[in-house]
């Protein structure tokens, strides 16, 4: 009994983590946890994106935060000007990420690599302040947009959990089986040798904009979410913090490694939130947890978890031996 | 009723360069369908390169390449792939993270091959068991025969026409040498498909290729049925 679950202890903890997070609003519900647990949601999907198009494509993009807002952006702008459907304006919010990503980023990035596609897509993001604070009355400035109308009327924190916790559920789901799909391998070997990928009939520029268009719409999908949950959104979204934060919870949960940046976000999200105790240390002392981990399993917690398990394969061969 | 028939391969005058070195002079070769061809030479002397002027990875300079009666010495690898080309690199060329199953629906990647995965999967299992055992395995603990029969496999996924194999042998055991080239035999008999192999090793390939070329310096110097050469014709050639 205990052997068997010591040999899916991966799935038991899945299932464990996912029925704690369905039930914990029936059984506890406190609205302030409520609310990082959506935080937590939402990071997690722009994380995982980030980890699909960084991690198993290979592309060094640095822009995805920019992704994300410019779903946020259009979502409330299209819902308060005319007054749609937040559900549609989501989707338009997601479309227009992947118009403008798709070709202001993935078509150039057709014809650069490695850090030169991570410049292009950082001068992306970072001129998005820019252009948000030049046109105040479409997008509030630097005040931001406010009042931006929920998913339903009378929406309660609990039905936003759920909603949210559904959306993570669904990107998450999106992601793994486009991993697992030809053009999941196709990012992979691009990643791993372009050339002999090539070789194998791969065609490249269809992979590289398919990676692009994809991680823009579910990016800026995720920003429209966000954006109707929260209620308002700034230029300072596009702040150097969040986008550390992003980029930590990739390297913490294991870059290229599935469900990686998910467990990222569970350290920085609720790091972050209870280190607030700690006030002005607070990021210092995140730094410091990123900087041990990195330093104890360079290949971030799924390493660990490679390690527990290598452990436990040891612990039951010696067993079987011994009996 | 007759029909025409290009043949598969139809290589004319191909030069080809690394930088300023000229590694094809006018090369020369033509492979009839369902034709298996050997090419032999020493090291260095443009084998390799060849094969990756045809599978469009390091494009000919000059010199026309003709499969199955169309110009593809312009074309896009990718696209190569897509007409029925495949191409197995020598040595280790996998993608080690990846499992055996991932590396095999890897090589079925062209828009041709994806209807077919499970019938060509079937059969790269029924040619080589011992990658249906390890399917489920990453490729980097493969060895190196497995790894072979891996590349070939991955090959055969394509649906290919005309494969294009770089020294499968290298660096195997005895044992292992008969195994690939026992599984090229039958890909031999049983499929509708033409083979260009390079190889350094003489006695089995001489038994499974219908003819043999010659390639030195650069330039094909010798073409002939394979019944007709011994061992000792083409090692002396090396020297």
């Amino acid at each position: 009994m205990m052997i068997a679950a010591m040999a899916h202890w991966k799935k038991i903890g899945i299932i464990l983590g996912l029925t704690f997070i369905a039930l914990y609003p029936l059984v506890h519900g406190d609205t302030y946890v409520m609310h990082i647990f959506i935080l937590f949601f939402i990071w997690a999907v722009v994380a995982s994106n980030w980890n699909l198009l960084m991690g198993y494509a290979g592309i060094f993009s640095l822009g995805n935060i920019g992704y994300f807002a410019i779903g946020a952006y259009a979502s409330g702008i299209l819902c308060k000007a005319f007054g749609w459907s937040p559900w549609v304006c989501i989707l338009m919010g997601g479309l227009a990420s992947m118009v403008c990503v798709t070709l202001f980023v993935g078509l150039p990035a057709l014809r650069l690599s490695g850090i030169y596609i991570a410049l292009l897509s950082l001068i992306f993001a970072d001129s998005l302040p820019t252009i948000l604070t030049q046109t105040r009355s479409i997008t509030g400035g630097a005040m931001g947009l406010h009042d931006i109308p929920p998913l339903f009327e009378g929406i309660t924190r609990l039905q936003s959990y759920y909603i949210n916790f559904a959306l993570f559920l669904v990107m998450l789901t999106i992601i793994y089986r486009t991993i697992h799909s030809s053009t999941g391998l196709a990012f992979v070997a691009l990643r791993d040798s372009r050339s002999f990928a090539k070789a194998l009939g791969v065609n490249e520029y269809k992979e590289k904009i398919k990676v692009f268009a994809l991680v823009s719409l579910l990016t800026g999908i995720t920003g429209g979410f966000y954006v109707h949950y929260l209620g308002d959104i700034s230029p300072t979204t596009l702040a150097i913090e969040p986008f550390l934060l992003a980029i930590a919870m990739m390297e913490m949960g294991g870059i290229g490694r599935f469900p990686g940046a998910v467990l990222g976000a569970v350290i920085i999200v609720f790091g972050n939130e209870f280190l607030r105790l700690a006030g002005t240390l607070r990021l210092a002392l995140l730094g410091a947890l990123i900087c041990a981990i990195i330093l104890f399993f360079p290949g971030g917690l799924m390493q660990f978890i490679d390690w527990i398990d290598l452990r436990l394969t040891r612990l039951k061969a010696r067993r079987a031996i011994s009996s | 009723m007759t029909r025409f028939n290009p043949p598969a391969l139809e290589i004319q005058d191909v030069d080809s360069f690394y930088g300023e070195l000229q590694v094809l002079r006018k090369a020369s070769l033509r492979l009839q369908q369902r034709e298996v061809v050997v090419l032999f030479g020493p090291n260095g002397h443009g084998k390799s390169t060849l094969l990756k002027a045809i599978a469009g990875i390091h494009p000919a300079a000059a010199g026309s390449i003709r499969y199955l009666g169309e110009e593809i010495s312009r074309t896009p690898s990718a696209q190569i792939v897509e007409m029925g080309v495949a191409y197995i690199p020598e040595a280790r060329n996998l993608f080690t993270d990846m499992t055996v199953g991932e590396n095999l629906r890897l090589g079925a990647y062209n828009r041709r091959a994806r209807s077919q995965v499970a019938q060509n999967l079937a059969y790269v299992f029924d040619l080589f068991p011992r990658l249906a055992e390890r399917r489920d395995q990453i490729a980097a603990t493969l060895s190196g025969g497995e790894s072979r029969m891996l590349a070939v496999g991955r090959g055969l996924m394509s649906g290919a026409a005309l494969l294009l194999i770089d020294e499968p042998s290298i660096g195997l055991s005895p044992i292992m040498k008969r195994a690939v080239f026992g599984a090229i035999a039958k890909i031999k008999s049983a499929r509708d498909i033409a083979v260009l192999m390079v190889e350094q090793e003489v006695e089995h390939p001489l038994r499974l290729a219908d003819r043999v070329y010659l390639l030195k310096k650069g330039r094909v110097i010798l073409e002939k049925p394979a019944a007709e050469i011994n061992k000792a014709e083409i090692e002396q050639a090396y020297f």
